[in-house]
């Protein structure tokens, strides 16, 4: 398996703003801007806080959220290409699977939705099944599933169609140090396959064993990308929590900064513009 | 069509799998049937009762399982069931077509079970059955129709209970559409303008209800209601959910997931 594209995400100027309230007057900011590549064949980790856009940018590359502006490619295609999406496996953050049915049942479905060939359909949700480790659970109902269970359930379903982008949203939540251990052999498998995995996670130690690159985001910008050993390098060699904390600190005292010295120039503003009234 | 038929298939199994529905049919078929017992109560007329307490109960059940479309999609999207199947080959019209379809079928099935046993206790109490009987039922398939419209709709951008409180109202309102009418024709300025929007907005499932005109037919003289008004209704039902249905997808197609 391999990728033409050099790159398998390449998003330009990308951002998103969410209209809320009961008139959707309220903005939300989630994205601001955000230019972000991909490259082939890479374990790519997209870290950051919570709210700091990720989630919005993985729904927006799949088609689930709509930019406000800005444009994005996935595997050399536009998303708005709702094909392009054979290609690529999605797990979501805290997955919900039809409870009615059992595992094999809805990885068969899922199987179809893809169109692989009939043939290869119960291969596959075999092989599956047994990569995340619940081969004995095929017959159960998914309603019996514990929350690390539906995690590994939820990445099978994500593998099914052998996509050549696979995006993981909190992969690592829910599982135990078993299951954490499985999905890196699983990560890594993929990427020596020359498949492109893409996760957000907070678990950073799991983060830097795994991320050929990786890029941090904070309040819906870029703050910190590149090859993760030649980012941890430059920073002096510590680690990536370190690094973490130091790039997110550090771009929040920026920002409050800018906003202070904004609200002063304002009151400077206000203040002459009424003694010059007097 | 087969990732419609999926999502179709998976959404009629999802209700069809709920044990509280099959004891549900016993229970109104019972309810029917206990109909003959009310002879004295019904002033001799317990063959009328069966009738119209059969009808209605199978146009309540129809509505009422085919409003489990309107808690249908915003469950799916509130428990990120849509979203992981959205992330698929799959459009969203697809996947919205495929929630109606299952939920129609859903409704059709019920209605199928309750007129069977509607059938065999007609039957043991000695009532005639004539084609004439489909009428009433098709009327109720034409509520249906424009009831899964409609839940589907309101399921695009509300949640689950909103979606179905408004979906109820459209199956209580448009059942009164005449009155509203009138309400409309005493009122002056504002009021008679949204009284008017409301009436035209509304389907009129008064057309589609000839329950009352079938068991009035079937034990007096007068007569039922002609094929020809049943093709027109069912063309009105069909046009009325449709024009529903296609508002709903493209709602869905700008939204948010």
């Amino acid at each position: 398996m391999g990728n033409d594209t050099v790159n398998v995400i390449e998003t330009q100027d990308l951002s998103k703003v969410y209209n809320g309230g009961w008139f959707r007057r309220a903005k939300a900011p989630s994205l601001d801007k955000l230019n972000l590549t991909v490259p082939a064949g890479k374990i790519f980790g997209f870290l950051g806080p919570n709210g700091a856009g990720k989630s919005t940018t993985i729904k927006i590359l799949l088609g689930l959220v709509f930019p406000s502006s800005g444009s994005a490619t996935i595997l050399g295609q536009p998303i708005t290409n709702d094909e392009i999406r054979s290609r690529i496996g999605y797990l979501p953050e805290n997955p919900a699977f039809p409870t009615h049915l059992r595992a094999g049942e809805f990885l068969r479905q899922m199987a179809k939705v893809h169109k692989v060939a009939g043939d290869e359909i119960e291969s596959r949700v075999k092989s599956c099944l047994n990569l995340v480790g619940i081969a004995d659970r095929a017959d159960s109902a998914i309603k019996e599933f514990s929350r690390g269970m539906l995690q590994r359930l939820g990445i099978a379903q994500a593998l099914v169609n052998q996509p050549e982008l696979v995006i993981l949203d909190e992969p690592l939540n829910g599982l135990d140090p078993y299951g954490r251990r499985d999905l890196k052999r699983i990560f890594l498998d993929l990427k020596a396959q020359k498949r492109t995995v893409f996760f957000s996670s907070h678990i950073l130690s799991d983060a830097e064993d795994l991320c050929d690159h990786l890029t941090i985001m904070n309040k819906g910008q870029r703050i910190a990308d590149g090859d993760t050993k030649h980012l941890l390098a430059e920073a002096g060699g510590m680690n990536l929590e370190d690094y973490f904390f130091q790039k997110v600190d550090e771009d929040n005292r920026r920002r409050f900064g800018a906003e202070m010295a904004a609200a002063s120039s304002q009151s400077i503003r206000r203040e002459a513009s009424e003694s010059a009234a007097n | 069509m087969e990732n419609i038929m999926a999502i179709a298939r998976s959404t009629y199994w999802r209700h069809a799998k709920s044990k509280s529905l099959y004891v549900l049919w016993i229970l109104l078929i019972i309810l029917i049937a206990s109909a003959a017992r009310y002879d004295i109560l019904s002033l001799g007329r317990s063959k009328v009762l069966i009738v119209d307490l059969g009808l209605a109960l199978t146009a309540l059940v129809a509505a009422g399982s085919v409003m489990v479309l309107g808690m249908e999609v915003p469950r799916e999207l509130r428990q990120r069931i849509a979203e992981n199947l959205l992330s698929k080959p799959v459009g969203r019209d697809q996947y919205l077509i495929g929630k109606f379809v299952g939920a129609f079928l859903f409704s059709l099935g019920n209605v199928v079970f309750i007129s069977v046993g509607f059938i065999i206790v007609m039957l043991m109490s000695d009532i005639h059955i004539t084609d004439q009987f489909l009428l009433p039922l098709i009327g109720i398939l034409g509520m249906t129709l424009i009831l899964a419209a409609t839940a589907a709709f309101f399921g695009t951008f509300l949640s689950e209970v909103p979606a179905v409180i408004a979906t109820f109202l459209v199956f209580w309102l448009g059942h009164s559409t005449q009155a509203i009418a009138h309400m409309a024709d005493r009122m002056n300025g504002a009021g008679h303008l949204v009284l008017r929007a409301i009436y035209g907005l509304l389907p009129n499932l008064n057309l589609l209800n000839t329950r009352g005109d079938f068991s009035q037919s079937m034990f007096s003289s007068a007569r039922g209601v002609p094929w020809s008004y049943a093709g027109l209704s069912v063309a009105y039902a069909v046009l009325y959910a449709t024009v529903m249905f296609v508002t709903a997808m493209l709602v869905f197609r700008r939204r948010d997931l």
